[in-house]
């Protein structure tokens, strides 16, 4: 792919390009950071809607797999091009990792005396979902993303509210999606 | 005819070693030919002697480093289907810190490539998956497991992070140093 590629798909000059992009790297970067802006929007929005936290994280999980859903080009960009586009690009990675953390963090608060979490454990959750998220993406699963959220929401809950709690909140949350309660926005 | 041999061999293994070096430094996009043959200080000529192009190395370079890690890893399951222990992955942590440019080509660049090495790498974390899930099988554990692409990806993810930082030395500590 070449910035001749890029300029031909959004039918600009090569000039305009440049007017707005130093190359395809910092086009690259952009367009993550744009992806990043938008998708921690929505989960904060979901999460803040609910007043529990496994309830928050699910919401925000629910939020965050849909916006990777309607998007699969920019979840493709994410989940699997950043690594080819390396230094800065994985940066961004890590950015997106910390940014995402603060959901972890009142769980941490909120079990406070239980766990301590340490700031390892947030790293390994962010990557234990990045994982189940490349994998639907290489299996050309992007569209059915959300399929992963009770996956995901298991990960997030276990180490802080205990593996049985946070098994019988993702069966119920399944079930009453099944029921038809909208699972996302 | 054995001499010829010999040299072959050994500019091959120079070449090798330079692409997962030069990958190391300048990532998957940045390991040119023109970069490899200087840190190599083979001829182009020579490179094309033994590979059609950059990914043809890059894979060969790829399979000696999965070849250097596969007796250690074999080692991993057989203990981990014996006793289970919390010090477990320690020989691999070590192995990897030992060799913090393999460590970089297994962790991070491999995951950049292309296909074909693409599809090879992800029938080796399927593979590795595999083992995670029979282990979690063989423990007994409760209804819904961790899924094992998340445990495998949480684990090689924050070593992955280390190594990135220049960091692989601190693979076997808790908490990496700063700065």
């Amino acid at each position: 792919m070449t910035v001749t590629d890029i300029a031909a798909a959004a039918r600009v000059t090569r000039g305009s390009f440049y007017a707005h992009f130093a190359g395809k790297d910092d086009a690259f970067c952009a367009a993550q950071t744009k992806a990043l802006q938008e998708s921690i929007g929505i989960a904060a929005s979901e999460f803040f809607s609910a007043d529990e936290w496994p309830e928050r994280v699910w919401r925000a999980g629910a939020g965050l797999l849909s916006y990777g859903a309607e998007n699969p080009d920019l979840t493709h960009l994410w989940v699997v091009e950043s690594t080819a586009v390396g230094g800065a690009a994985i940066r961004r990675q890590q950015d997106a990792r910390t940014a995402y953390a603060i959901f972890l963090e009142e769980g941490a608060r909120r079990s406070a005396g239980t766990v301590r979490a340490p700031r390892l454990a947030f790293d390994a959750i962010g990557w234990a979902i990045f994982a189940l998220l490349r994998r639907e993406v290489l299996a050309g699963r992007a569209e059915r993303l959300l399929s992963v959220l009770p996956a995901a929401a298991y990960v997030i809950l276990a180490p802080f509210v205990g593996p049985a709690t946070a098994l019988e909140f993702v069966e119920e949350r399944s079930r009453a999606v099944s029921r038809g309660a909208p699972a996302a926005p | 005819m054995r001499e010829a041999e010999g040299q072959a061999l050994t500019h091959r293994e120079r070449l090798l070693r330079s692409m997962t070096e030069v990958a190391a430094r300048h990532g998957y996009a940045g390991a040119s030919v023109t970069r490899v043959v200087g840190a190599a200080g083979v001829s182009r000529a020579t490179f094309y002697e033994h590979f059609a192009n950059r990914e043809e190395c890059f894979l060969a370079a790829y399979e000696l480093a999965l070849a250097r890690f596969a007796p250690t890893i074999a080692e991993l399951r057989a203990e981990v289907l014996d006793a289970p222990r919390p010090d477990l992955l320690e020989p691999l942590l070590a192995a990897l810190a030992e060799d913090p440019a393999t460590a970089r080509l297994l962790l991070i660049e491999a995951l950049a490539a292309a296909p074909p090495l693409r599809e090879r790498h992800e029938s080796l974390i399927a593979q590795l998956e595999g083992a995670i899930a029979d282990l979690l099988d063989a423990s007994g554990g409760g209804a819904l497991q961790v899924p094992a692409a998340a445990l495998l990806g949480g684990l090689a993810g924050v070593a992955s992070m280390r190594v990135f930082a220049g960091q692989a030395h601190t693979l076997l500590s808790s908490a990496a140093t700063r700065g």
